[in-house]
């Protein structure tokens, strides 16, 4: 078999299909226009002091660095943290190594000189009737903490379901598969990510929010993506950043909003997996008062691997 | 479309220039991308604003993208992340899911240019596995060149592309070909390693 010509072929076929487009004309005044737009956005934030700033980061800061509420971080099942006789530590100190006023790398889009505060807020509770977790699916604990006297847990939620299907909400029939069956043939997995308030079993609803991505087995397990499912979800005073992370290639993730900034914070990886998890606790109207955040990925090395901006620097523009 | 030349480099310029550099670098690229995001995509309008985000994203960033080694490799990183973002923002909800996204595919708009069984197969993929085909066979990337592009292992593309290509091959609406009719059936391809 030629691969070369069955390369070209396919190359040829794909051609083919753009050959029908119309292609309009470019954009360039409405690209520079968002663009400048998006320039300007950039110097407010970095130049308005973001006085306003309260900021914090997170409970998790003291969970990633190592520091107290060490049995929280990254270890086993999720109902082995249901209703902890102890409570997870939380420092609002950041306890890694690099102070939250170092400067970041040079090749960060920003220099935040300043730490972002711990958070005052809290999160509202979520309402609706009390779901019990799905008994079929993998829950786990990644990191906990306590903040302003709330217990958090930040819980991965995975699961198996009928490709064909669409997977099953807390309250609707269940047509979640046993996990036996990941990866066979017919099914479809999701793994949810989410920070959990309370002490009621993870993954009990409504307690739990979590944005989920879906696909096949080795999309849900990876490896592959840099970054998966980044979110932010807002609830109450708070906002949650939470995501995962290639955790062969990125050690610490970073949280700059405007000026301002956390630490490296040392991701949390689940044993025997190639993934590690961040999450990071603000304000609510510190992400709001910008607009806009970025994520700085670093290496064990803390050479940036990558500075993601989740929601878009054309968002709410 | 083949490997584009090499994109803009540093010019020491004024504002100006940077703008002006920008508008005759976007006028080369914009068929290509809008082409690609197509492909990405399936949908033509939603190709050409994923063109149109990514392109704007570079402009906002272009005095210090413009200094990149590689800038047409920065802007296809910015066109397949912002693609990417598509389905991110559809799993930010901000309380409970309802109904979670599938990321194995999503339809385009209705009522636009009818499909082909090409196309369709396409779709049916995930949008990584799309990403490495369309990248490894359109673009002609290397699977170096596409793992830098979606920021994973060269082992994790040429999974991912024979994964796809096996999926392909065995696409009823295909047929076994790629669409070029039942008289000339274009043949799935295996796996090639970079160079050959």
């Amino acid at each position: 078999m030629n691969h070369v010509s069955e390369h070209d072929d396919l190359h040829a076929a794909l051609g083919e299909q753009v050959e029908q487009l119309v292609i309009t004309a470019s954009p360039i005044e409405a690209v520079m226009r968002h663009g400048t737009a998006v320039r300007h956005r950039r110097r407010l934030a970095l130049t308005s002091g973001v006085a306003a700033l309260a900021v914090l980061p997170v409970a998790a800061v003291a969970v990633f660095a190592g520091g107290a509420g060490t049995a929280r971080s990254g270890e086993g099942q999720a109902h082995a943290a249901a209703g902890a006789a102890t409570s997870p530590t939380h420092s609002t100190s950041p306890t890694s190594p690099t102070s939250p006023t170092s400067p970041t790398s040079p090749t960060s889009p920003t220099s935040p000189t300043k730490p972002i505060m711990a958070p005052t807020g809290t999160f509202e509770d979520r309402e609706g009737p009390v779901v019990a977790p799905n008994p079929h699916d993998d829950y786990r604990v990644v990191a906990s903490g306590t903040l302003n006297g709330r217990h958090w847990r930040l819980v991965r939620d995975r699961f198996v379901y009928p490709k064909d299907e669409r997977p099953s909400s807390p309250g609707e029939p269940n047509n979640h598969l046993p996990q036996s069956q990941q990866g066979h043939a017919g099914t479809a997995s999701c793994e949810a990510l989410g920070l959990q308030w309370g002490d009621r079993a993870p993954g009990t609803f409504p307690d739990a929010s979590s944005p989920m991505t879906c696909g096949t087995f080795d999309q849900v397990s990876g490896p592959g993506t840099l970054v998966e499912n980044p979110s932010t979800t807002v609830g109450g005073t708070l906002t949650e950043l939470a995501g995962r992370v290639d955790g062969t290639k990125v050690a610490t993730v970073t949280l700059t909003v405007g000026d301002r900034g956390t630490a490296p914070q040392p991701i949390t990886r689940v044993s025997g997996e190639d993934y590690g998890y961040y999450v990071f606790l603000v304000d609510r109207s510190v992400i709001d008062g910008a607009g806009r955040y970025t994520l700085t990925l670093r290496d064990a090395a803390g050479h940036v691997v990558d500075v993601i901006d989740p929601a878009g620097p054309v968002a709410g523009s | 479309m083949r490997k584009q030349p090499g994109g803009a480099k540093e010019s020491a310029g004024t504002g100006a220039d940077a703008d002006a550099e920008f508008q005759a670098f976007m006028a080369a690229r914009w068929p290509g991308l809008v082409r690609t995001a197509f492909l990405l995509t399936g949908d033509q309008f939603l190709a050409e604003d994923v063109a149109q985000t990514a392109l704007t994203k570079v402009y906002a960033s272009w005095r210090r993208v413009r200094r990149a080694d590689d800038v047409d490799a920065y802007v296809r990183r910015v066109l397949v992340n912002t693609n990417a973002g598509r389905f991110r923002k559809r799993r930010v909800p901000e309380h409970l899911v309802a109904a979670p996204h599938d990321a194995r595919g999503y339809e385009p708009h209705e009522g636009i240019a009818q499909r082909s069984a090409l196309m369709t197969a396409l779709g049916t993929l995930p949008a990584r596995q799309r990403a490495v085909v369309v990248l490894r066979y359109w673009e002609d990337l290397s699977e170096r060149e596409v793992a830098a592009v979606l920021g994973c292992s060269q082992g994790t593309v040429k999974s991912q592309a024979a994964r796809a290509l096996a999926k392909l091959r065995t696409d009823p609406a295909l047929g076994g070909g790629f669409g070029h009719g039942v008289s000339d059936p274009v043949k799935v391809p295996t796996m090639r390693k970079d160079g050959e």
